[in-house]
């Protein structure tokens, strides 16, 4: 337990001095930590994609500090912020200056805190080194009258105390705010035992309110009856979610790459309301997408390059409506880690980037009043959300009164339909089904002891829309009108396991089931496809000698599916308009088939001197559809050049410099249509890509890193369309292509307060169809991605935070000018058709947004309310996202993006 | 799946893509200048070595109306690679691929200009084609063109009749236009260049066993033919270096796009002969705001100029004079509605019903026009290919300014059919 310290300063007014220790923020796990604790950073660097469960360190023997005399006698006050390493027996073996106080504070804080003793910190039941940041507050004490000269009480005593939730120490300092039945205000501070008192008051109801830095404030009614002394105890929570833990450096990457994006920044960042996946756009190596769509457009690669899973096993979707908001809500969410390249042998399939998000166990920890929480565990929670766009709820906790079982269960339902249909109405389309969306989850975790866990899921999506378009489209009459469906869904059911068998084998696995159904109809027009996949992973961990560890997977894709094709032969990017589609035969593919895509892998995590870190992989995998195989070798490394593991073991704190690199070879199979038989040219191999990168971190504070990360790409076997032999257009691996870019991430890694980085990115993405075709920009590529974000806690539950993005405009493909003609008149179609220039020739004008984003939360007794206001594009751009033509394209004028956007959200939460 | 899924997807997004595009001033209803309605086939689908007319609906806005109109056509293009229009001519969008124009020979017997005293070496080249014929523009004594197409049409479908698909006509001459004529096949078909509203040509008998049989097996053999036009207020000439290679000029002035309008029609053949296509059916009857009203005409009769003996004002009954309305914020719309006869319903797709169980009908929609006042509702669905019949095709007009306004309504079905109908309005 915290203790209190006194002494008799003798100076000011009898002042006693004390302290308060304010015990603030997060357990950091070092990657010092991970090389000390070789037998658990083998744990620790397992793949499992189910998270550990980590306990802060606790502590339990406190050791005042001097007063400084001088400041005392100033009647100075001060807090200083220290970094504490706390080792595994609870020993604090560093303790570092984060934010001086001066006044000769500092050094005795930092002195008295090395002779703190902790309960450590806890991984999965076993203790391992962490470090947390520490306020050792100086506060003087106002002298207290002795008993002689108080006035004796006239009416009642209201007596309080203020502990630090989940610790149990006082909490000096703290201004207690009353008010009295008259209204009238009184305002006392808590002291170093945290307690507070109002004496001789009149009867009555009291209003208490309690403000303490750094913590959420607290509110009570109390009733004082004459003669008694009413005793209350309050408890005040660090601000936030509670205690947060940032998994940072959990386990050394296997990727060159790997950006994490933690809880704390998911929520906050503005102009995604609070949308987890859609905050993914703001890291390096994400292009833009225009409006809401939520294409993750990677490193100058097409949207389908990039593959998205849950805990490993891949989803179809992950944006309802194309991106008004993810289809798995954010709350559920554990991490969400972005590979932009080289990454592991784990993965394959595409060439262009993962994103792969983890689901949260549920939360079984108790709180007490006013959301402190306790030790007690077997509690239930509750959420109800509602935004402009859609409502959420869920309720997680133990299923019965198992220690061991517990559970999530949620659900959302959008109400577009609400706005969106008389929108479509008024616009003279027939509503046949209002668009709706919905998603739904629900996980049973079973964790019987530290090494065995157990994760069953079940979770899926729904999105429709069916309307008739009574007025076509001018462009595209014959096509654009009639009966429109929209129609996506998909459910998994999903079982992780993850096990220790022995000391140095870990396994782990999960397996997927499930149903994709993607329904669209316009017209004739069909795509339609209906199939059941069955997702299995298995990674066996091995570590057979002391700096080497191997890694066993197989990753496998199996799905019978039905489909329906029924479309005009479309052309792919950057060919010339085939003209309105209206007249053009349709095409159909009806199938019914065992689609069938193993893997297999191994990677190797080899440590021949601490600092260094090797990953070479290899990868294997089939595509029944295309009929090939792929073997993809990759090797990735990581130098701690200073600090990281070239420091461990050693007591004294050094700011890490990791050099890091990386080649591998990537493969993707064509896109179905790419290859089918009636849309396309069966026989095409996978498009290929050898990943370069190349880059280092470099901490410069605690807080701060920055990263810059060099990447080349170079595609070749690149799937495209030219002219065959017979004449006709095919499909052939005659394309080719590359990407060449830099990155640079400067963060300030989330701490009580504040979060924020700064991401540019310098790209050039080109293509080129065919040896003796011209090269071309891709359809993608944006030169310039510049996000700056932040986000601060004012205090009082009041949180701000703004994201500017400057992004180098979009790529389209110009329209002949005068004097030429610019378009065609395609009679059948009563449409013109425009005659193009050079494909993605034209680049629009820059774009750039600054979005805003308020929260408040209001903490009651026994639940939590919380507001936002997230405001997209707040200074109302009218940013160009293309060129727009008049029907005979003889008149040019830029489409502009959404405009001011004001979101307004509630959540309640017990 | 994956991969199919994100197909899907694509196809989804690009539908859902947010923006704001701006509100052009002038719409593809109001004819402004001079202006392509529509090209209706005599038979949407020509059987191989069958002749076909095509006929032009257009209209010249312009305040310089009446006025000299050349209207040329050539027939050049058969079977281009993936059907695409584009690789027709030479497309500097392609550059590289294996696209070139080549030497055609020519069926000209039947063309005629009246760009023959053109002084460049580009107008030349159609000029040689037309020597021997007719002049189809001549300039009538009121300034009114009078359009002499059905001369020029009939003298080349009867040319056209017996003669071979391969190689020129004796005594034709041998050009090089800059249209590439089919990519399969080893012989080149004849090309065909006419001028007047209305322009036939021979379907070549080949046209569709020269080329590979479609990758989908379900989809009946076919062949198609782009029919290029050109329309302009003073000579159509050849640009061999612009995007599309004909360009029309006023002496040395290069017209712009009031003055000019390049289109194409697809024409499309099939060796099952069971597989036809009519064009849609307007009965003549026309409705407005729910009261039978007058006519001008319908199909061919509307070609060509207005009679001016028709535009002369106060010749209108009761339902179709309408009041002046300005302020078309708050003018009350009016209805005008052909009849298109639910007893004619849309045709069966037989291209696609052909082999398919699933059965579809047409998609067919309809496009109003007029040369004064706006619309506030000018493209309607007639029929959807799955859904079936839509009643409320009718247009929603504003009559915005004063005089005598024409309108139009062309019905067009998706396998290339169409049909129009004429009407006039006294606006006071």
């Amino acid at each position: 337990m915290l203790g209190a310290w006194h002494r008799d300063a003798g100076g000011v007014a009898n002042a006693g001095v004390r302290f308060v220790v304010v015990f603030l923020i997060a357990a950091l796990f070092s990657q010092g930590a991970l090389a000390a604790q070789p037998e658990h950073n083998a744990a620790a660097a397992s793949s499992s994609p189910l998270q550990s469960e980590i306990t802060p360190p606790q502590l339990i023997q406190f050791e005042p500090a001097a007063y400084p005399p001088a400041a005392e006698a100033a009647g100075i006050e001060g807090s200083v912020v220290l970094r504490l390493t706390v080792e595994e027996n609870g020993s604090v073996s560093e303790s570092v200056i984060e934010r001086a106080a001066g006044n000769d504070f500092d050094e005795p804080a930092r002195q008295a805190a090395l002779k703190f003793k902790f309960q450590p910190a806890v991984r999965d039941g076993v203790p391992v080194r962490a470090k947390i940041l520490y306020e050792y507050r100086f506060t003087l004490t106002p002298k207290v009258p002795t008993p002689e000269q108080a006035a004796p009480p006239t009416g009642g005593v209201l007596r309080g105390k203020l502990l630090i939730a989940g610790l149990e120490t006082p909490l000096s300092g703290a201004v207690v705010k009353i008010t009295t039945p008259k209204g009238n205000a009184v305002e006392i501070n808590t002291d170093a035992e945290g307690n507070w008192a109002l004496s001789n008051a009149e009867p009555g109801n009291y209003g208490v309110h309690v403000e303490a830095e750094g913590f959420a404030s607290v509110d009570s009614d109390e009733q004082i009856t004459a003669g008694e002394e009413t005793a209350v105890t309050y408890r005040a929570s660090p601000e936030g979610q509670g205690v947060e833990v940032t998994v940072q450096g959990e386990r050394p990457p296997r990727e060159v790459t790997r950006r994490t994006i933690e809880r704390r920044e998911v929520q906050r960042v503005p102009g995604t309301s609070g949308d987890a996946l859609r905050s993914l756009q703001s890291l390096p190596g994400l292009a833009r997408a225009p409006g809401l769509l939520g294409l993750l457009v990677v490193r100058g690669q097409a949207p389908e390059d990039t593959e998205t899973f849950v805990d490993g096993n891949n989803v179809p979707i992950i944006y309802h409506f194309g991106g008004l908001s993810s289809v798995i809500p954010t709350e559920l969410l554990d991490r969400i880690d972005f590979y932009p390249g080289n990454f592991s042998a784990r993965y394959g399939r595409v060439m262009g980037g993962i994103v792969d998000v983890g689901l949260r166990s549920a939360d079984t920890q108790c709180l007490a009043d006013y959301g402190k929480p306790s030790d007690k565990t077997g509690c239930y929670h509750g959420l109800l959300e509602l935004d402009m766009i859609d409502s959420r709820a869920m309720v997680q906790g133990p299923v019965g009164d198992s220690k061991k079982w517990s559970f999530v269960a949620a659900g959302r339902r959008s109400w577009v339909d609400v706005w969106l249909t008389p929108v479509l109405k008024s616009a003279g389309a027939g509503v046949t089904s209002a668009p709706v969306y919905y998603d739904y989850q629900l996980i049973a975790d079973y964790k019987p002891n530290a090494n065995d866990r157990l994760s069953l899921r079940f979770y899926g999506s729904d999105d429709m829309l069916r309307l008739i378009i009574k007025d076509p489209a001018a462009e595209d009459p014959g096509v654009v009108g009639g009966n429109l469906t929209f129609h996506t869904g998909f459910y998994r059911a999903q079982a992780l396991f993850d096990t220790k068998l022995t000391r140095e084998v870990n396994l782990s696995t999960s397996v997927a089931a499930g149903m994709d159904q993607i329904e669209f109809t316009l017209g004739q027009w069909a795509f339609t496809i209906k199939d059941h996949p069955i997702l299995s992973r298995g990674e066996l961990q091995f570590k057979p000698l002391q700096g080497f560890k191997l890694n066993v997977g197989l990753d496998y894709q199996a799905a019978p599916f039905d489909l329906l094709v029924r479309l005009p032969e479309p052309p792919r990017p950057g060919e010339a308009s085939p003209g309105p589609f209206t007249t053009r035969p349709l095409l159909e593919q009806r199938e019914h088939g065992l689609a069938f895509r193993p893997g297999w892998y191994t990677e190797a995590e080899v440590r021949p001197t601490p600092p260094l870190l090797l990953v070479p992989g290899l990868r294997i995998d089939h595509a029944r559809d295309s009929g090939h195989t792929d073997l993809s070798p990759r090797i990735n490394a990581r130098y701690d050049l200073i600090g990281g593991n070239q420091s461990a073991g050693s007591d004294k704190k050094t700011l890490r410099t990791t050099l890091k690199g990386g080649v591998g070879l990537y493969s993707q199979p064509p896109q179905f249509q790419e290859t089918d038989k009636i849309f396309g040219t069966p026989g095409l191999e996978s498009n290929r890509a050898v990943h370069y990168g190349l880059g280092i971190e470099q901490e410069l504070t605690q807080h701060i890193e920055v990263s810059v990360e060099g990447y080349y790409k170079h595609l070749t076997h690149l799937v495209s369309r030219t002219p065959g032999d017979s004449g006709q257009y095919l499909y052939g691996n005659q394309g080719s292509g590359s990407v060449i870019g830099m990155e640079t991430l400067l963060k300030y890694k989330a701490d009580a307060r504040f979060f924020g980085w700064l991401a540019y990115t310098l790209s050039r993405s080109v293509r080129r169809d065919a040896d003796n075709l011209p090269e071309y920009l891709f359809q993608y590529d944006q030169t310039h991605i510049l996000t700056v974000l932040g986000s601060y806690r004012l205090g009082r539950g009041w949180e701000a935070g703004a994201r500017f993005r400057l992004v180098s405009g979009s790529l389209v493909t110009p329209i002949r000018s005068a004097p030429e003609l610019p378009a065609l008149y395609a009679a059948d179609a009563a449409a013109y058709t425009p005659l193009q220039g050079r494909p993605f020739s034209r680049r629009v004008p820059l774009f750039h947004q600054l979005d805003l984003r308020i929260d408040k939360t209001w903490q009651f007794r026994s639940w939590k309310l919380a507001a936002f206001l997230d405001i997209w594009n707040a200074y109302n751009n009218a940013a160009v996202e293309d060129q727009s033509y008049n029907f005979n394209f003889t008149q040019r004028a830029n489409a502009t993006g959404l405009p001011i956007i004001p979101s307004l959200g509630l959540r309640g939460e017990i | 799946m994956k991969k199919m899924s994100r197909f899907g997807w694509v196809i989804l997004s690009a539908l859902l893509a947010c923006s704001c595009a701006p509100d052009f001033k002038e719409k593809a209803s109001e004819l402004k200048g001079l202006r392509v309605m529509a090209v209706k086939k005599d038979s949407p689908y020509v059987a191989p070595g069958q002749t076909v007319k095509l006929t032009m609906l257009w209209h010249d806005g312009s305040d310089k109306s009446p006025r000299r109109i050349q209207i040329a056509w050539i027939a050049a293009c058969y079977d281009p690679a993936s059907d695409l229009y584009s690789l027709c001519f030479t497309d500097h969008s392609l550059d590289g691929l294996p696209i070139t124009s080549s030497a055609l020979p020519l069926i000209a017997r039947d063309a005629a200009s009246s760009v023959s005293d053109a002084g460049s070496a580009d107008a030349a080249l159609l000029a040689v084609a037309a020597s021997s014929g007719p002049a189809p523009s001549v300039a009538g004594a009121d300034g009114a063109v009078i359009v002499d197409a059905g001369t020029i049409a009939d003298a080349s479908a009867t040319a056209d009749a017996g003669a071979p698909d391969a190689g020129p006509l004796p005594g034709s001459p041998t050009l090089s236009i800059p249209f590439t004529n089919q990519v399969f096949g080893s012989g080149a078909f004849p090309a065909t260049i006419g001028y007047g509203e209305s322009f036939s040509f021979r379907m070549p008998s080949q046209i569709v066993s020269v080329r590979p049989a479609p990758q989908d097996s379900t989809i009946p053999a076919y062949g198609i033919a782009y029919v290029f036009f050109a329309l302009c207020a003073g000579e159509v000439r050849i640009e061999p270096d612009a995007a599309f290679p004909l360009a029309c000029y006023d002496g040395t002035q290069r017209m712009g796009n009031d003055d000019f309008v390049a289109g194409y029609s697809a024409v499309y053949s099939y060796a099952n002969s069971s597989i036809m296509n009519s064009n849609p059916q307007i009965q003549p009857k026309l409705q407005i705001n729910d009261k039978n009203a007058a006519f001008d005409c319908i199909g061919e009769n509307c070609s060509g100029l207005i009679p001016p003996s028709s535009i002369a004002a106060g010749h209108c009954s009761a339902a179709n004079t309408l009041p002046l309305c300005e302020d078309k914020k708050h003018c009350p719309h009016v209805k005008i509605r052909p009849l298109i006869d639910q007893s004619h319903p849309a045709e069966e797709d037989q291209v696609f019903n052909i082999s398919h169980s699933e059965k579809f009908g047409e998609q067919m929609w309809i496009n109003y026009y007029a040369d004064r006042g706006e619309f506030a509702k000018d493209l309607r669905l007639v029929n959807d290919a799955v859904a079936g019949w839509s009643n409320e095709y009718e247009a929603e007009y504003i009559p915005t300014a004063k005089g005598t306004a024409y309108l139009w309504a062309v019905v067009h079905d998706n396998r290339g059919g169409a049909e129009w109908m004429r009407t006039s309005l006294c606006i006071k």
